[in-house]
């Protein structure tokens, strides 16, 4: 576990989380090792077949893959807990977003809403208050996950103007309806957070615009 | 790989003995070390030509052993591996005469390959 508790909220929170993730990694390395054992053991079997040979090469197949899934979660979650740990960093704005994206999947999924990043990585650096950010981008996210009515997406892309970057958030449902309920967005909790998280950094929020979404102005550095 | 010898340090038993299991049946000989003392040891008695070592545990740390190692037998290659989160002190480690590192957890035949390439080009 990193040093760096100073006695508020954010570092306790991700002191514990950080020690942990990396627990459940040491965790993850075991259940791999003892499957790829087990895998190999399959292979180097004398007999051609054996029984219940398929179901058990079936079930090492799924271990892998869920192990690859857990260590992604790990990795964006142990990353996640160190944002706590400076008040400002030099951040790769689309690794940010990418992480974020993986931990806030399970929350638009039960909304069946996909979140996903335009890439490739345009290597856009900020230099600003990680944790800060990280709650600007969820709660833009909250604001459109609240605001969609129907199964859909959240596409992210960046782009860059000057000395600013912005995050332009586009919803769309399946159905091709409009995406946006008719709630005003500006009266809800999460976009009040919004607006109040990114002035904080810096930067401005337009609110629902023609291509329904949001767009997220930051400066390089706050 | 078949000739060379390999050391896995890390304090989780459990991970170390399944990887040498696996190692052992791909006909690499590999030795385990559960502590940063117990693998010095073994690197001044029986020296290994790889040493595969966890930087995280308890005592004497991955990067305290690396050192030593290196003291004791310059020519070890070592390739540390790393939880999440911890890429600087994998590159620290290479700037103290690791071959490379490896984040947790590892794909066998990557590690296979990543040996390879520090018998053959480190």
């Amino acid at each position: 576990m990193e040093n760096n508790f100073t006695g508020n909220g954010p570092a306790f929170l991700g002191a514990i989380t950080a020690g942990a993730t990396h627990e459940l990694s040491n965790v993850l390395a075991i259940i791999q090792q003892s499957a790829g054992l087990m895998q190999d053991l399959c292979s180097l079997s004398p007999e051609k077949s054996f029984p219940h040979q398929e179901t058990i090469v079936r079930s090492l197949e799924a271990i892998e893959r869920q192990l690859q899934r857990g260590a992604t979660l790990l990795s964006c979650l142990n990353r996640f807990a160190h944002s706590a740990d400076r008040d400002r960093a030099s951040l790769n704005l689309w690794e940010l977003i990418n992480r974020m994206l993986v931990l806030c999947r399970r929350n638009a999924g039960m909304k069946s809403i996909t979140l996903t990043l335009t890439g490739p990585n345009p290597g856009y650096t900020l230099v600003t208050h990680p944790l800060q950010l990280e709650m600007a981008l969820f709660s833009a996210i909250q604001v459109c996950l609240n605001g969609m009515t129907a199964p859909g997406q959240i596409q992210f892309t960046l782009t860059e103007r000057g000395n600013r970057f912005t995050v332009h958030l586009s919803c769309s449902l399946e159905t091709g309806d409009s995406p946006i309920s008719s709630d005003a967005p500006d009266e809800t909790p999460h976009w009040q957070s919004l607006v109040a998280l990114v002035t904080q950094l810096g930067g401005e929020v337009e609110s629902f615009t023609p291509a329904r979404g949001i767009c997220m102005h930051l400066p390089a550095e706050t | 790989m078949k000739d060379k010898k390999v050391l896995l340090v890390d304090d989780e038993t459990e991970f170390v003995t399944t990887l040498a299991e696996r190692l052992k049946l791909r006909d690499i000989e590999t030795d385990i070390a559960t502590d940063g003392e117990a693998a010095l040891r073994i690197v001044e008695t029986t020296p290994p030509d790889i040493m595969i070592l966890d930087l995280k545990m308890p005592g004497l740390g991955g990067l305290a052993v690396l050192k030593q190692a290196k003291s004791i037998r310059p020519g070890i290659k070592v390739i540390l591996l790393t939880g999440h989160g911890s890429t600087k002190e994998g590159i620290e480690g290479m700037n103290l005469g690791a071959f490379d590192y490896l984040m947790k957890p590892i794909n066998i035949e990557e590690l296979i390959e990543k040996m390879r390439d520090a018998v053959n080009k480190g």
